[in-house]
């Protein structure tokens, strides 16, 4: 028996050399952010941000200080940009990635394919566009009281509950690398020392090539899923506008013939209630239904108009080449890629009014 | 030779629901999709529960030829093809065994390295890994048996994972149903039925069940919850990726597992993988341990004697396969292996024995 526990205690003592390397959370930079911008030809520039602390433990300020180096492929900038940094980058806890305008509309093929193998970015961490610089974003300070990479992350997490339509990086590659829809990500810009969603980024496969204003996200993510927030302005006359909050809202897709002749229909209900429509006496059972056929008018118009603008496009946001797969057997994409932009699609919206507030 | 073993060593015949489910849930659960996706796509949950069936039929064909026998696998090749060929084919079941150890070891030292720790040496996990199956399996089938139970518990709650990708699937992505032609679904059936592999070793267990006949109904459970298991993974995967996106997705299971968003980690699928450890552990020891046993009955050397040369020759199999393409070699030769085992030597077994059992019963009267 001694003889096998010396055997254990010499396997133990060897062992021990063989240990993984250990990243101990101080000595490392969680990298929160990261920003690729479009330099030439096929250089890119990347720029993270890093939250840092300074001072001792009980007065530590939390800030955060960005990084940035340029080279042909994301990894070796990691390569560059570990270059001037005190302590080594880890990938694990990135929760934004943002391309900026113009590296986004020549395609993010390269960046996308080399996130997705890397075992240690998650899958529910945001991607964005942004107008402009995403260094210029990343290094400035905005007075929120929250460092960068948390300040990007809680705001476009809250959107998401909110009007924006839900995306991210899985999304992004379900539409990437499968048939029958094109993905989409908060468009950002700097204004007026902030930070803030101007629309919504349309893509084609891998490129940026058109977007919707933030106002028409509310109608997009009325057709994109079911949700239960979010409110959006309508116009009920001349000067005279007013408030929908939805409490809940409800998408239905019906397809017809989707190998032959596809015609697609497009059903919404919203049950909502209306707070803000200064001037209009809301107590009235005939105002409410005034009310809820102009939204519903609206709503179909723009919705209609949108998908129009998206057949223009040859992108299918919403996802309707998914959608009408699963309706078909034998469903062919190539053809429906062909069919797509003459596919006659009808939207159709049941507004519900139900509460006007609390006083009458 | 002592066939019977003592029953001190024997363990209660629900202990086979066990068995054969943690037998059956290994490192193929965590990537299985994209491979049954590939001829039958979206429609390829279905292959979930046609290959599981058929498992079904095979453990209830096994279960008929062990009765009759009165033993194991060995017993059954002596009364068909007599000592010395019986004791060759028997031979090649405990190889296959030892070769399927060696799979399973291999494929989880491969994820360890690609999702965790990638400048981890093969040669020191393993050696680690194969210490514990040491422990465990000098510990007797008990304790093997204790070790598939702990497995059960341990692994089993991770199927409610899953709730964290429902709110981003589309379960309309299951339809159309049956797109796809007759065919398509044999060969994901095919594919499918390689993961619920593992089954088979109850073939060598068998008499260490005590009262064997009265566990048949606990290992058609068994069978019954790894299909279960199997058929929500499938359905929840299909829902949540694209087709294309679960062609390029080596590990769906732990992709899927990225979703997960829990206050205190923010990559949940390292404490998976961790967590997953106990779920191969349990296959890694009922296989080592079957080789043992096999060449117990075979050639008399006790388990002790044999047990460490099995996992040295272990131990150097995982340091022969190298590299993705290697491991996924092995993967693809020992399933191919064991496809044949279940679909043409069990049934063909299962036929020969009741004819030879039926020709010695009228030469006897």
């Amino acid at each position: 028996m001694p003889k096998s526990n010396l055997m254990t205690a010499a396997i133990l003592l060897f062992l021990a050399g063989c240990t993984p390397q250990k990243q101990v959370l101080e000595d490392i930079q969680l990298i929160g952010v990261v920003g690729y911008d479009y330099v030439d030809g096929n250089k890119i520039q990347a720029t993270v941000s890093v939250p840092t602390t300074e001072g001792g433990s009980d007065q530590a300020v939390l800030s955060s200080t960005t990084y940035s180096a340029r080279s042909h492929t994301s990894k070796n900038i990691r390569q560059v940009l570990q270059a001037e940094s005190p302590k080594p980058f880890a990938s694990g806890r990135v929760s934004v990635i943002i391309f900026n305008e113009e590296l986004a509309s020549r395609g993010i093929t390269k960046i996308i394919d080399s996130l997705q193998r890397d075992p240690s970015v998650g899958r529910n961490i945001y991607l964005a566009v942004a107008k402009g610089s995403t260094k210029d974003m990343l290094s400035k300070d905005y007075p929120v009281g929250e460092i960068v990479p948390a300040y990007l992350k809680q705001m476009i997490e809250q959107n998401m509950k909110l009007t924006f339509p839900r995306a991210n990086f899985h999304h992004f590659n379900y539409s990437y690398y499968g048939k029958g829809s094109d993905s989409f990500m908060p468009l950002l810009d700097t204004k007026h020392g902030h930070i803030r969603i101007v629309g919504v980024a349309l893509f084609d496969h891998s490129k940026y090539v058109d977007h919707i204003s933030f106002e028409d996200s509310f109608i997009f993510k009325l057709m994109y899923q079911s949700f239960r927030q979010g409110s959006h302005e309508f116009k009920l006359g001349k000067d005279n506008y007013l408030t929908l909050e939805n409490l809940s809202s409800h998408v239905n897709y019906d397809i017809y013939n989707a190998n032959t002749n596809p015609k697609i229909n497009i059903t919404i209900h919203v049950r909502g209630k209306v707070n803000d429509a200064a001037g209009t006496p809301l107590y009235q059972g005939k105002t409410i239904e005034m009310i809820e056929k102009t939204i519903k008018k609206q709503t179909e118009h723009d919705a209609e108009k949108m998908v129009d603008r998206f057949q223009k496009k040859g992108i299918d946001p919403l996802g309707l080449g998914d959608r009408a797969r699963s309706s078909a057997r034998r469903f062919n994409f190539k053809e429906w890629n062909q069919k797509y932009p003459n596919i006659p699609v009808h939207v159709k919206a049941n507004i519900e009014v139900t509460q006007g507030g609390i006083v009458e | 030779m002592n066939l019977q073993p003592k029953e001190n060593r024997l363990v209660s015949p629900y202990f086979a629901f066990y068995l054969i489910h943690t037998m059956q849930v290994g490192v193929g659960v965590l990537g299985f999709q994209r491979y049954i996706a590939k001829s039958a796509g979206h429609d390829a949950w279905m292959a979930v529960i046609t290959g599981g069936i058929l498992i079904h039929l095979l453990v209830w064909m096994s279960y008929r030829m062990l009765k009759n026998s009165d033993g194991d696998l060995v017993a059954v090749h002596e009364d068909i093809a007599g000592k010395a060929i019986g004791g060759v084919l028997s031979t090649l079941f405990t190889v296959y065994s030892g070769f399927l150890a060696l799979t399973v070891l291999r494929t989880y030292i491969e994820v360890i390295q690609v999702w965790m720790f990638p400048h981890i040496n093969t040669w020191g996990i393993s050696l680690i890994l194969l210490g514990v199956v040491y422990y465990f399996v000098s510990g007797g089938f008990r304790i093997v048996t204790a070790i598939g139970f702990f497995s059960f518990i341990l692994g089993t709650p991770l199927i409610f994972l899953k709730y964290f990708a429902v709110k981003d699937s589309h379960i309309y992505n299951i339809l159309p149903l049956f797109d796809h032609s007759v065919t398509d679904y044999f060969v994901a059936t095919k594919t499918m039925t390689l993961n619920y592999l593992g089954f088979e070793m109850l073939l060598l267990y068998y008499p260490f069940i005590k009262h064997p006949e009265k566990s048949e109904k606990w290992s058609q459970w068994g069978v019954f919850f790894s299909i279960l298991l199997y058929l929500i993974t499938a359905v929840e995967s299909f829902a949540y990726y694209s087709q294309g996106q679960l062609k390029h997705t080596i590990w769906a299971t732990l992709t899927l597992w990225k979703i997960v968003e829990l206050p205190f980690v923010e990559r949940f699928e390292y404490i998976g993988i961790s967590i997953w450890l106990f779920v191969v552990l349990p296959n890694i020891c009922i296989a080592v341990w079957c080789v043992t046993r096999g060449f117990k009955r075979v050639y008399s050397i006790k388990q002790k004697h044999t047990l460490i040369p099995v996992l040295i020759l272990i131990f150097a199999g995982t340091l022969f396969f190298k590299d993705r393409q290697e491991i996924d070699l092995l993967n693809s030769l020992v399933s191919k292996a064991g496809y044949y085992i279940i679909f043409f030597y069990i049934p063909l077994l299962f036929v020969l024995h009741w004819l030879v059992l039926k020709v010695r019963r009228k030469q006897n009267a």
